[in-house]
């Protein structure tokens, strides 16, 4: 019979208030209404721990080291009560021929069903070259391992969007997990790292609902579904038109908003404004630099972090930008100066994006 | 560190801007507790909620008669507010991080009458315990 995750959780003597505790911090995560958590207890309690595959290809293990410091539930809580983790190369004890023959059996046991976690962005340029583990590149590797999964969870933005190995001129072809593999469910954890207790939440949404409802990006909504922007505690300064205009002037030092000084948090969903980082501590915005809009597609060649956001970016409708982050606030006066200032830059932004970057990304997929 | 001193930050204090809107849900969340006996649960952490946002919350519910500190997977504090049927709930992890707090409005968190199978589970302790004083056993 297989171990179910409550099972596990009474071998280590933990009570029903421990479980409805754990269950309530967890739903409390994921944004649920508390009636989900109930639900969500019922089904963690009777599901089957599942087998969890974790791939890095073309990443700085960065992801993985914001994921073990998470704080709810912790990667230990993960490990031990709810997934099995049988294949992670960083964390595991074993190495070499025998570490891959661990992993080979358990994907073989666990075939069709369990989940890949896959770390890091995808090279094909040079045949796959670029990357190549065990004599195998990642692509191939990615290919045969995708085959076997239920779903693939895609951790940030280099497996999400492609990351910093696709920032032009991309030299190695590098492409994120969803251009490789398209016949089975992805999860777009993006991020530069995703904020660790998204990436354990994202696993125990799925494991006690299944695929989550996510944006056109196939990002999670209950993570992604607001800008920073919208759920900033500065953000009563922007709609009061009170702005930092230098990191040492009389705004920064009020805490005002960091919109002049490339604060990308109007167009970057994720949930740092709310969740924060190290333990609820703090986010940039709130340690005095802006949104540097790492979980959204090529952030790193938007143009500069430092420059006050152009309308149109990436997919980004310049309607949209403009309507959601400008006109949304009660922008009166200095506002309105601001606005027409912004179009000035869009046009100029959108230039050089033609001029520039455009040529380069299209050589580099050629591999 | 004396040259850090001498900057002057001073963070201008943001108005309260979402608790009002929270107390006007709570009104409507005791009225269907009274109505229906249908709980409600507001996750505090899910709402940008500025230092003036918190003191109106507390102002407004004050305090009440009960206070409650569980342990299990860290601590938690249970407080009634001043307003009977309002609870504010703070859950910590092991560590003593805060991983949630929230205002419960119902007649009692469910996380506080013990369980089914945890009080089976606790006669059964209890009825070792006796019949190994039975038995004479210490």
């Amino acid at each position: 019979m297989e171990e179910t995750i409550l099972d596990a959780f009474q071998q280590n003597g933990l009570s029903r208030r421990a479980f409805l505790k754990f269950c309530a911090a967890t739903a409390s995560l994921l944004a649920l209404p508390p009636a989900a958590a109930a639900a969500m207890a019922e089904k963690l309690a009777s599901t089957p721990r599942p087998t969890v595959i974790y791939l890095s290809y073309q990443e700085c293990t960065g992801c993985l080291e914001s994921m073990t410091r998470s704080f709810s539930p912790t990667i230990e809580h993960l490990m031990f009560n709810n997934i099995s983790l049988a294949f992670n190369d960083t964390l595991q004890a074993a190495a070499g021929e025998a570490a891959e023959a661990a992993r080979k059996e358990a994907m073989r046991k666990a075939w069709g069903k369990y989940i890949l976690i896959v770390d890091g962005a995808v090279p094909l340029g040079a045949g796959g070259a670029y990357c190549v583990a065990a004599g195998q590149s990642a692509v191939d590797d990615l290919r045969h391992a995708a085959r076997g999964a239920a779903a693939i969870i895609a951790v940030g933005t280099c497996a999400a969007f492609g990351g910093v190995p696709y920032a032009a001129p991309n030299p190695t072809g590098a492409v994120p997990v969803s251009e490789v593999i398209r016949d089975r469910p992805i999860i777009n954890v993006s991020g530069c790292p995703p904020i660790p207790e998204v990436m354990t939440g994202v696993v125990v949404y799925y494991l006690s609902f299944g695929m989550p409802a996510l944006d056109r990006q196939g990002r999670p909504l209950a993570f992604y579904g607001n800008t920073i922007h919208d759920r900033c505690y500065r953000r009563p300064f922007y709609d009061e038109g009170r702005f930092a205009h230098t990191f040492d002037d009389e705004g920064a030092r009020n805490g005002w908003c960091l919109y002049e000084l490339g604060c990308k948090g109007p167009v970057t969903y994720n949930a740092c404004a709310t969740l924060k980082w190290n333990q609820g501590t703090s986010f940039p915005i709130q340690s005095g630099h802006g949104c540097l809009g790492c979980s959204e597609p090529d952030f790193w060649d938007k143009g500069g972090f430092y420059r006050p956001l152009p309308a149109a970016t990436g997919h980004w409708a310049r309607g949209e930008v403009l309507g959601g982050a400008a006109l949304g606030g009660a922008v009166v006066g200095a506002g309105m100066a601001m606005l027409a200032r912004s179009h000035q830059k869009a046009n100029a932004a959108k230039t050089a994006k033609e001029v520039g970057s455009q040529p380069q990304k299209e050589d580099s997929h050629e591999h | 560190m004396k040259a850090l001193d001498a900057i002057p930050i001073r963070p201008a204090p943001s108005p309260a801007a979402n608790a009002p809107a929270l107390l006007q849900e709570i009104a409507a969340a005791l009225d269907a507790l009274l109505l229906s006996g249908r709980r409600h649960c507001i996750d505090l952490g899910s709402l940008p909620l500025s230092p003036a946002d918190r003191d109106l919350l507390r102002e407004t519910l004050g305090t009440g008669e009960v206070r409650m500190e569980l342990e299990a997977l860290g601590n938690s504090r249970i407080e009634e507010t001043g307003v009977p049927g309002v609870w504010w709930v703070r859950h910590s992890s092991e560590d003593g991080i805060l991983l949630t707090e929230s205002l419960e409005v119902c007649h009692v968190p469910e996380i506080v009458p013990a369980g089914t199978t945890d009080i089976a589970i606790g006669l059964q302790r209890l009825r070792q315990a006796l019949a190994l004083r039975e038995s004479g056993g210490d």
